[in-house]
């Protein structure tokens, strides 16, 4: 705009520098509303306000160790665990001992085993389903009482009733023991 | 102990019709005691074949259905059974008509003797 008056001039040029400026800082605020609004790496996934974030770490956090280490031993755990989970046949590949290792390896059972047998180890025994009882108990059991004549008597009369109850059992039959079913 | 042991394991196997070799050994099939007939394969034998299922059971571990206990492979004419006791591995082969269930069922009886045998194993190399 052009204006030949001197003062209107010196007005309008102050109104226009104010305008750049106002319209700059418009501009800046506006593309840092922008940058805010734009989801990257450096967005919080939970809007904390800034006097949270401005909130001075409490004293007593200053004696914990820094927490860079722990992070990174939580991930070196977190790799570990996954990389044991993974189910990776085809990188085991062939496994076998050295022909040296293996025959050292027997040596050492050998040994082991057999000074294992020398410190008076449990020898191992087939198990049986008849055992023997002990020497003193055999004479307590040898030396009980035998049975009164009278208990003898009982069970013998009772055990002759009962095979002469079964004796006398017999089957009456009334009907036909085959019977014709009336399928049309 | 292991001369003993030896003729527990032969009595098994004479008790179980098709069955014809015993071995426990540890997890790189290293033999500790062996109870072996004449007709069991020379092959299955060799610690390259027994190491593979300490390999095997530890992957079968991982498909989320607990920890792998025994892994039967069947054959054309054996069947190996292989039974996790880390550090040790029981390793029974038998015929391919043997029964399998009365193989299973020997792990009671073997295991028993498993805990001095495991005390040897500890502190291999």
């Amino acid at each position: 705009m052009y204006v030949s008056h001197d003062g209107y001039q010196i007005i309008l040029f102050y109104i226009t520098i104010y305008s750049i400026v106002y319209n700059g800082r418009n501009t800046k605020k506006q593309v840092n509303h922008l940058m805010e609004n734009i989801v990257n790496e450096r967005t919080h996934l939970l809007e904390v306000t800034e006097q949270q974030q401005e909130t001075p770490v409490p004293a007593a956090s200053a004696t914990t160790p820094p927490r860079k280490p722990d992070e990174q031993s939580l991930l070196n755990r977190i790799l570990h665990e996954t990389a044991t989970n993974v189910i990776d046949v085809g990188a085991l590949g062939p496994y076998a001992l050295e022909a040296s290792a293996y025959s050292e390896r027997v040596r050492l059972y050998t040994a082991r085993v057999g000074g294992a047998g020398g410190a008076g180890a449990r020898a191992p025994r087939p198990p049986r389903l008849l055992a023997d009882v002990p020497a003193a108990e055999r004479q307590l059991c040898l030396a009980a009482h035998t049975l009164s004549a009278q208990d003898k008597d009982l069970i013998t009369n009772a055990v002759k009733k009962a095979a002469a109850a079964i004796s006398e059992l017999r089957v009456e039959h009334h009907e036909d023991l085959v019977v014709p079913f009336r399928v049309p | 102990m292991v001369d003993d042991l030896r003729k527990y394991l032969n009595h098994l196997l004479e008790k179980v019709n098709g069955l014809h070799c015993i071995l426990i050994t540890d997890r790189d099939g290293v033999p500790l005691v062996r109870a072996v007939t004449e007709r069991a394969p020379q092959l299955a034998l060799r610690p390259n074949f027994i190491s593979t299922f300490g390999m095997a059971t530890d992957q079968a571990s991982k498909l989320g259905l607990g920890r792998n206990k025994t892994i039967i492979s069947m054959y054309c004419s054996y069947q190996v059974i292989q039974m996790n006791k880390l550090p040790l591995v029981i390793t029974f082969i038998g015929s391919d008509n043997c029964n399998t269930g009365h193989i299973l069922s020997l792990e009671h009886q073997i295991e028993p003797f498993l805990k001095d045998l495991e005390a040897v194993v500890a502190d291999a190399p």
